[in-house]
């Protein structure tokens, strides 16, 4: 089996947000994380266009148009959904048009040349490539599927070279929903869709995340 | 230095022609091949990326450059100095506090199994943490892990960890509301 050299995930939430509001004092206050992690939150910068914190286990980033949070520790990723949906139960008004659960993992590779082999089988070279490019090698590859439930949406799976571990593959999965109808949905809508489609999510990814790790 | 190709893509899904996404679409492929100038590498599969790549800058207005993380950050691409790698997870719902024993009995369910698996489980109450305590009675939710943490210079260390759900405060207001409700519901029902 082919170890995983790191795993992460994150949520991704579109929309229209005052990032002045989302500080680690005021997580603290509503009771959303321990009091002391709001205490020791870091790399705190607060500003009207961002706000952006660390937490032991998470990293929270605020733009008008976009909330993410984000953790490497499979172990808190049910508690940042807690803290997701929390917090937009509480902001129940928010406009939010797209939700993104994404999932990211590194796995090493035997060796180098099972790393190329696996280039040339998600993008083989010799059809076009090796005519018109000099050593063409893969460096970004993305498929698109569509939700099994019908949900409008889309799941994009996107296989790299890893930028972090040698002889390593980075897997990345987005699991894209839209909120509301037609994207005109609200923190209430976003925090009931997350609800519905968590758990599915979360196993639909593992098991393409496995059939990469084993089958490339 | 090496030059990125790009095949045509765009960030709308329905700029996309469709006989590309029927149900498993192509979206996107990049390749890279290194200047001519350049000696090539020897039939690279993959583009050698292991160096560091220069970030992407969030294109968000009014703030500097340097204040906004970059977006390689955010997609994980990045490895960690220290992790903690989860073996197996559950979410438990506390069933009984023993405190003269100094535990409590609770219900597992395993996250991320394809079946439901349900186990009862004995914990100890100190592996609640002190910030928990508050939440920590009968019938709270809460996750449990078990994996190992990795250190900086790679030792692997047992460990398991507690955490309690955190959902908003009921507010008295909220409160009233829920039971005014109950109560029209039940009129309701009495009438039929």
């Amino acid at each position: 089996m082919r170890p995983i050299k790191g795993k992460g995930c994150l949520i991704v939430l579109r929309g229209t947000f005052a990032p002045q509001i989302f500080q680690p004092a005021w997580f603290g206050t509503k009771g959303l994380i321990r009091q002391a992690e709001s205490d020791k939150a870091k790399d705190i910068i607060v500003h009207e266009s961002m706000t952006s914190f660390s937490l032991e286990w998470a990293n929270v980033q605020v733009l008008q148009d976009r909330f993410t949070i984000a953790t490497m520790d499979e172990g808190y990723e049910e508690p940042m959904r807690d803290l997701v949906l929390s917090t937009f139960r509480l902001l129940s008004e928010t406009p939010i048009t797209a939700i993104g659960l994404n999932r990211t993992m590194h796995f090493q590779v035997e060796d180098v040349d099972t790393w190329h082999a696996i280039g040339h089988k998600l993008a083989p070279k010799e059809v076009l490539w090796d005519k018109i490019l000099t050593s063409p090698g893969t460096k970004s590859l993305t498929i698109e599927g569509k939700h099994k439930s019908g949900l409008p949406g889309y799941t994009l799976v996107k296989i790299e070279p890893s930028v972090a571990y040698q002889n390593s593959v980075y897997a990345e999965i987005n699991d894209h929903y839209i909120v509301g109808e037609s994207g005109k949905g609200t923190g209430a809508d976003m925090a009931k869709l997350l609800e519905d489609t968590w758990a599915d999510s979360q196993l639909n990814s593992n098991t393409i995340m496995s059939s990469i790790r084993e089958r490339l | 230095m090496t030059e990125i190709a790009t095949m045509p893509y765009c960030q709308d899904a329905n700029a996309v022609p469709q006989h590309m996404l029927n149900n498993k679409g192509l979206r996107r492929i990049l390749f890279t091949t290194p200047h001519k100038e350049e000696q090539p590498s020897n039939s690279a599969g993959i583009a050698d990326t292991t160096q560091p790549q220069p970030p992407r800058i969030s294109e968000q207005r009014g703030i500097t450059a340097a204040a906004v993380l970059p977006e390689e950050n955010w997609r994980l691409h990045s490895a960690t100095t220290q992790r903690f790698i989860t073996s197996k997870k559950w979410e438990g719902v506390v069933n009984r506090i023993d405190t003269d024993n100094e535990i409590f009995f609770a219900q597992l369910n395993e996250l991320n199994a394809a079946n439901t698996i349900e186990e009862d489980a004995e914990l100890p109450i100190n592996d609640v943490a002190e910030d928990d305590l508050e939440l920590f009675k009968e019938g709270a939710i809460f996750f449990f892990s078990v994996g190992y943490r990795i250190s900086e210079a790679g030792a692997h260390e047992r460990s398991s960890r507690i955490r309690f759900q955190r959902l908003p405060k009921w507010k008295e207001d909220d409160i009233i509301d829920a039971h005014n409700k109950a109560k029209q519901i039940i009129n309701k029902i009495k009438l039929e």
